[in-house]
């Protein structure tokens, strides 16, 4: 009996451990997909590129809200003027008090890497694939060296010296050492260089709302115009500015979703809603929940100037409380009426005219400019000497392009022009033109260090 | 290889079932004898209702009137003799008869059999560390969560309640924190066998500004009530064979059974009223006031501006408001109702109790949490007593309805800030000058949990020394979590309607499976005695998450139906598996009744590692000498029984979550131009594998007189290695951290000092103290490449884990009016790198003193906590100091040119960048840590209990306190809670229990 009873017992536990290996198996969860996996397929493929997409419309450098770069650099410059007292990020920039542990800063930086952390994602796992089609698979590549140049040139026109970040690998990336502003825009417009090649001047899809080669030709402007490269910022421009599925836009269309003039829009996240903008800049009622538009920007339109009709709006009358009114739809409606433009061919139409009279070339200086000018039923500037020129395009660009990513900014902080902020912001101190480093950043990576002068 | 599906498991155990069939039908001999006998107390009189039974199985009896009882033994058996207020007895039965004399119950330790979880073990006997509390230290206490019910009666057991919010979260660390990550820390919860969830349940995307981190407790669906026993393990030897999972300690939770022939019908009934226990001490309108004069005067602005409400006329300069009190000042009444029938006839007994609760806020607004329980206990043993059954189910639904912030961040508002409702009940939000705090209450949060459990054990005597047993469990929980948006908790200044309207619904089931078939084996031979205990277990746990937002309304009366959302997005929809598979055995030897050598081992397999690290092996081994059972000492006249024991072992920890090594893509809820999103999920790790923690124990138990002194002191330290951390990682890398294991080294060592003294035993009155003092330090002893790592700035090796590196602030500099740093690097500029110096965070002590004094039918037990340790203040949280928000009283003391030896920095408005900086410092200097010891009345109980010539049975009622009384130098609120949320509540409940 007592035998019958062991030999039983063993059979037992042998029945249960036979293959303890295997139950442990749980395969992939349902919301989990294998990274190869993700490359063996187009529709994939392209969804991991859409996602950075969806993520740099949320936050970042290109969200329209009150956490996104374009309005602290708002706050920060002469275009908006917080009200609401309540202390605030936006608020720190724009009392000139921004720290380096300002958690607003922290969180685009760590947003921004997150966006390059997908784009190099997709880079490398398209290398490793051979499932996706040639077409699709250079498209998403060009985006994603898009989006990695692009990005880098924010964050090094904003933060100076910053780390060129080209892998997945966090080895590397822990302690990856800062680059210096020369060197990451020379890799930035190579990246875009790249890009150029990968893509076609057709957008992959039925809006303007993904990056195709135009995309890149107009950020390609840009940042020769940054890097005082005349020649080529306006070659750059002439390729979008010949292209006719662009043409620009009267000043109530600009931003509408079927505007002419935009090369790159970002769609809203679902049917029927506008954009971030519309939603933080709009107020009815005084005072504004956050901030209004300041009088500095509001009397820099002159007068008769169209855009200071459509895109500035007087609330309740009060002369003192203006808002930004290029979006007017703060919420939802039946299908989405407004996409946020983050480039659009009237910003070429100025490169072109700086560039221009960089160039000596005044006739186009004063084509281009007068071009946009009069579309906003502005009589054509004069202007003569290179001096007075970059001065007249600064202020068309300020008018042009207020409360759309920080151009103010950066158009200052690239001419050299900052200390004229001085006059208007008591607090403001030189060494603005870089924003500090998240010191969190330099606690886990002292290779960063140091910290930009005066933070 | 095949995959081993439920058939495939279910094939043994029907083999197990079987094979228990045959032996039982076929086996009927009938080895039994009839015992029987009188119990009386030492002066002769008979005890009715004293449980008789055998011990280790659940054959029992009680005895009459007359004292007498009847019980059918398997030969030799241990007997036990139980009576409430009396010593507990063991005799072993020899004959046929066995007369009993019970003395009073001193308390003391006699033959106390302690739950260890596979095992059971006398108290005496035991080799390991085990703590524990039963329902008598419980019931003392009118409180939800179980974990409220430990807290400061156990040595090396440190809760803390992280809110006062009905439903919220308790931190518990079993002999420190081993773990650097905070989830890493938590025990294994078994309750009634069966392993209990840790996690919590909850959405945090829902309720991080309702909860600390969104925490709340899985254990609040236990009904203290219910529970007999906690026994919470602590060293190698006692957790080693909960292998992986034991390297926290373990705790386990025993429900109460049916003990009695006897029906017993139980009612009790407790109403408590709870209030916040301790404001902080704000300023009031003139001193605010006055603040910010001084601050806008130190900024040079003479006019104030159009923004600063509080201050240039738009607001009533006269009106104070305590914020506080209008807040959190409420008074939140809970009713506790529970209703209990227990008994049986024979061999089986049953208990069915049912509990309700219901817990109102402190907040304004109504809300509140709903709570009901059941639970069925049903133990039967066949009439061979070879075959034993204990079934144990357990049901509890819990309803939660809160706000969906916790308005505690609020109470920093300006005292003179506009009322919140106008006359007419609407919200007041004074011409768009005033963020209405109120409107946050329009944000709801909803929460409906339903927990089911039911454990299965099966036993059976193959042999007389050998018994062979399966324990089955279920549960299913299943949460369900509702957070409205409505567009009016926006200022209408944003003119929002119903389409701004958003409600986010999110649910999460968890469903678990266990099987954990066993083998005991005794034998005694002369002066040995071997016990073995070797079994294995199988789990299954699935967790199903899914959570939808809808935005876009008709209205607001329809925002909670999803149906009505013009935008749905669904944001989560996962499933996850987690399967573990183990076998464990034990040892234990003894030898001449004191010399007891215990082995424990166990080998684990988790599917949270990678294909090549799923395996690890855990054991230990411990001892213990009985000496004073030596000769020499065994008639002491003195000392009554004395033991040393050690242990040394490993145990592991599994705690990071699933699928952690997959190298994947996660579906986001985004879309953009027709697509979803797919989103790396991780950084990429493979290799991760088990953490270890090397546990070494020495402890002496002694007890002198008879028992009326019990001290016991315990050494331990355990070292854990291999953790398993999120590696914090540089914002470059795309993530904030990476699952690895680190190579740190952390040690955590210590006293446990118990002391149990019987000060009184009279007849008419008692009076028992119960103390436990626990002396905790944390080291960390070893980190490769600590400078090189990102943990650089956060640990120091040769210091504990909870140090924090602080700028030094030496005062305020009298020529700028703002806090002075010292450069302590001296490299003539304050950076980062000054901030080097070490604070340290946590407990240095912490000690709980019971008191229990009888006098007739008067029992009082109070419970006294002591906690020494150093906290984070107010000062952490900081606001600029004279901008629109309220201040401590502290404050009053500032830097100005007529106060220059102000402790505080001069006020300043913003728009002084240097004074900013230097908030920042603050919140990160020497002064935001300060001494947060307490001395809490932690519970008291004043009980009486009603003459029996009234009534039959037990009537009692009760007067009960739970944090009625604290001592601090701490000038936050409470001490006990992070800062921001809801402190602790102060609770006075009044309630009667009726036995018939």
């Amino acid at each position: 009996m007592k035998k019958r009873t062991i030999i039983f017992g063993f059979l037992c536990a042998a029945l249960l451990f036979t293959g303890c290996e295997d139950y442990l198996e749980v395969g992939e969860p349902k919301e989990q997909i294998g990274s190869p996996k993700v490359f063996n397929d187009d529709r994939m493929a392209v969804s991991a590129v859409t996602h950075i997409y969806t993520q740099m419309r949320a936050n970042g450098f290109f969200a329209g809200n009150r956490f996104g770069m374009g309005y602290y650099l708002g706050c920060l410059t002469d275009e908006l003027e917080v009200v609401n007292p309540q202390s605030s990020n936006h608020r720190l920039f724009y009392e000139g008090s921004v720290l380096a542990g300002n958690n607003g800063i922290r969180d685009v930086w760590n947003h921004t890497y997150k966006q390059l952390y997908g784009a190099n994602s997709v880079l490398e796992g398209l290398q490793e694939s051979s499932g996706v089609s040639a077409e699709v698979n250079s498209q998403l590549r060009g985006e994603a060296l898009a989006i990695r140049g692009i990005l880098h040139f924010y964050l090094t026109q904003t933060f100076g010296s910053v780390p060129y970040v080209t892998v997945t690998d966090y080895n590397i990336n822990k302690s990856i050492e800062k680059m210096p502003v020369v060197a990451v825009m020379e890799k930035a417009v190579a990246d875009l260089k790249e890009a150029e090649e990968l893509l076609s001047p057709e957008y992959p899809s039925a809006e303007r709302v993904r990056i195709n080669q135009r995309v890149v030709q107009a950020f390609l402007s840009r940042m020769y115009l940054y890097l005082q490269q005349w020649q080529l910022a306006a070659q750059y421009a002439e390729k979008v500015l010949d292209d006719p599925a662009y043409e620009m836009e009267t000043v109530e269309k600009v931003f509408l979703k079927d505007s002419k003039s935009a090369i790159w829009q970002f769609k809203p996240d679902n049917p029927g809603r506008n954009t971030l903008e519309g939603t933080e800049y709009i107020f009815t009622v005084i005072p504004a929940p956050q901030s209004r538009l300041s009088m500095e920007l509001v009397n820099s339109f002159e007068t008769g100037d169209l855009r200071a009709a459509n895109w500035l709006n007087k609330v309740n009358g009060n002369p003192e409380n203006y808002c930004a009114y290029k979006y007017r739809q703060r919420s939802a409606t039946s299908a989405s009426q407004e996409y946020s433009v983050v480039l659009r061919i009237e910003e070429m139409y100025l490169i072109m005219a700086e560039a221009s009279a960089h160039l000596g070339n005044t006739t186009d200086f004063e084509d281009y400019l007068n071009a946009v000018r009069e579309r906003c039923a502005l009589p054509p500037a004069v202007a003569t000497d290179i001096n007075a020129m970059t001065a007249v395009v600064l202020q068309e660009r300020r008018r042009e392009l207020f409360c759309e990513f920080g151009h103010r900014y950066f158009d200052l902080k690239r001419t050299g022009k900052l200390e004229v902020l001085a006059a208007s912001k008591p607090g403001w101190k030189s060494y603005f033109n870089l924003l500090p480093l998240p010191e969190n950043e330099l606690l886990l990576n002292p290779r960063l260090l140091p910290q930009n002068p005066g933070y | 290889m095949k995959k081993i599906t439920f058939a495939a498991l279910a094939v043994p155990l029907m083999w197990v079932l079987l094979i228990l069939l045959f032996f039982s039908s076929n086996k009927l001999h009938a080895q039994e004898t009839i015992l029987s006998g009188v119990v009386k107390t030492a002066d002769g009189t008979p005890i009715e209702g004293v449980t008789v039974w055998q011990q280790n199985t659940a054959n029992g009896t009680q005895t009459n009137e007359q004292g007498f009882y009847t019980l059918s033994i398997s030969p030799n058996a241990v007997i036990v003799f139980e009576y409430i207020g009396y010593k507990t007895q063991t005799v072993k039965a020899s004959g046929s008869i066995l007369n009993v004399t019970l003395t009073p119950d001193d308390d003391t330790l006699e033959e106390l059999v302690i739950n260890a979880g596979y095992y059971s073990v006398k108290d005496k006997e035991r080799t390991g560390s085990i703590s524990k509390i039963t329902s008598k230290e419980i019931g003392q206490q009118p409180v939800a969560n179980p974990l409220a019910a430990m807290q400061g009666r156990m040595a090396g057991v440190n809760i803390t309640q992280s809110s006062g919010t009905p439903g919220g979260g308790f931190d518990i660390q079993i002999r420190g924190r081993n773990s650097l990550r905070t989830e890493g820390n938590a025990p294994l919860y078994i309750v009634d066998g069966v392993p209990f969830p840790s996690q919590s349940a909850s959405d945090m995307n829902l309720t991080a500004m309702l909860f600390p981190s969104g925490n709340t407790s899985p254990l609040n669906s236990i009904n203290p009530n219910d529970i007999e026993s906690i026994e919470v393990l602590k060293d190698a030897d006692a957790t080693a064979i909960y292998g992986s999972r034991g390297s926290n300690g373990v705790v386990l939770i025993t429900t109460k059974k049916g003990s009695t022939d006897k029906t017993t019908f139980s009612v009790q009934s407790t109403t408590s009223v709870s209030t916040v226990s301790k404001f902080m001490d704000l300023m009031d309108t003139h001193q605010y006031l006055k603040v910010r004069r001084d601050a806008f005067a130190n900024d040079g602005i003479t006019e104030y501006p159009a923004n600063a409400y509080d201050i240039n006329g738009t607001w009533d300069q006269n009106r104070y408001t305590d914020w506080q009190r209008e807040f959190i000042g409420g008074k939140a009444v809970s009713h506790n109702t529970q209703f209990s029938v227990g008994g049986g006839s024979g061999r089986t007994s049953y208990l069915l109790s049912a509990g309700h609760r219901t817990d109102g806020t402190v907040y304004m607004g109504d809300f509140g949490y709903k709570r009901t329980n059941f639970l069925l206990n049903v133990n039967h043993r066949s009439a061979n007593d070879r075959f034993g059954l204990q079934v144990s189910v357990q049901k509890s639904n819990q309803n939660n309805r809160l706000m969906a912030n916790d308005l505690t961040n609020s109470i920093f508002l300006a005292p003179n800030a506009p009322a919140l409702y106008d006359a007419q009940g609407n919200l007041n939000w004074e011409n768009n000058t005033f963020e209405n705090p109120a409107a946050k209450l329009n944000s709801k949060y909803f929460s409906k949990t339903a927990d089911y459990t039911a454990n299965v054990n099966l036993s059976y005597n193959l042999l007389q020394n050998l018994q062979i047993g399966v324990s089955t469990g279920f549960s299913d929980a299943s949460t369900e979590e509702i957070v409205t948006v409505p567009h009016t908790v926006y200022s209408p200044a944003y003119n929002y309607t119903s389409r701004e309207s958003a409600m986010t619904k999110s649910s999460l089931k968890r469903s678990s499976f266990i099987v954990e078939p066993k083998v005991v084996w005794n034998v005694e031979q002369g002066n040995n005695a071997w016990n073995l205990v070797a079994g294995a277990t199988l789990e299954t746990r699935e967790q199903q998450a899914f959570s939808v937002q809808g935005g876009n309304f008709s209205s607001n009366d329809l925002i909670m139906n999803l149906a009505n959302a013009v935008n749905k997005n669904i944001l989560t929809d996962s499933e996850t598996l987690y399967k573990y598979i183990a076998l464990y055995g034990r040892l234990n030897y003894k030898y001449l009744d004191r010399y007891i050598v215990n082995l424990t081992g166990r080998r684990d397999g988790s599917s949270r590692f990678g294909p090549n690290n799923r395996f690890a092996n855990f054991g230990a081994v411990g001892a213990a000498w009985l000496f004073s059972r030596e000769g020499a000492l065994e008639n002491s006249s003195w000392l009554s029984f004395g033991k040393l024991r050690a242990s040394y072992g490993i145990t592991g920890s599994d705690l990071i979550g699933d699928y952690q090594y997959l190298n994947a893509y996660r579906i986001s809820h985004n879309q953009y131009d027709g697509n979803v999103g797919l989103e790396p999920a991780r950084l990429y790790n493979p290799d991760f594998s088990w953490e270890s923690n090397k546990k070494l124990e020495a402890a002496v138990e002694l007890e002198f007189f008879n028992g009326r002194l019990a001290p016991s002191v315990a050494w331990y330290r355990n070292r854990s290695s291999n953790q398993l951390v999120g590696i914090p990682l540089p914002g470059t890398t795309g993530f904030s951290s990476v699952q690895a294991n680190l190579g740190a080294l952390v040690e955590n060592s210590g006293w446990e000092v118990t002391l149990r003294s019987l000060n009184v035993v009279k007849e008419n009155f008692k009076w028992s103290t119960d103390i436990n003092l626990s002396l905790p330090k944390n080291k960390l002893l070893d980190f490769p490449n600590l400078e090189e790592s990102t943990y650089a700035l956060q640990y120091t090796v040769g210091y504990p884990v909870f140090i924090q590196k602080v700028y030094h602030i030496t005062g305020v500099d009298p020529e700028t009016g703002l806090y002075q740093v010292e450069d302590r690097n001296g490299d003539g500029v304050i950076t980062s790198d000054d901030r080097s110096m070490i604070m340290n965070l946590g407990q240095k002590y912490h000690m709980g003193i019971a008191n229990q004094l009888n006098y007739k039918n008067f029992s009082l037990g109070f419970l006294v906590q002591f906690v020494k340790q150093t906290v984070r203040n107010p000062d952490y949280n900081a606001g600029l100091f004279g901008s629109m928000n309220n201040s401590h009283t502290r404050y009053a003391d500032y830097f100005q040119p007529e106060n220059p030896g102000g402790v505080y920095q001069m006020p300043t408005t913003g728009a002084n960048r240097p004074a900013l900086q230097a908030t920042d410092y603050l919140r990160n200097s020497n002064l935001s840590i300060s001494d947060g010891s307490f001395i809490r009345l932690k519970s008291v109980q004043l009980q009486y209990r009603l003459p029996q010539h009234w009534f039959k049975g037990t009537q009692l009622v009760y007067l009960q306190g739970y944090n009625l009384f604290t001592l601090t130098k701490f000038w936050g609120s409470d001490p006990e809670t992070a800062t921001g949320y809801l402190p602790a509540l102060r609770t006075i409940a009044v309630g009667a229990s009726l036995n018939f």
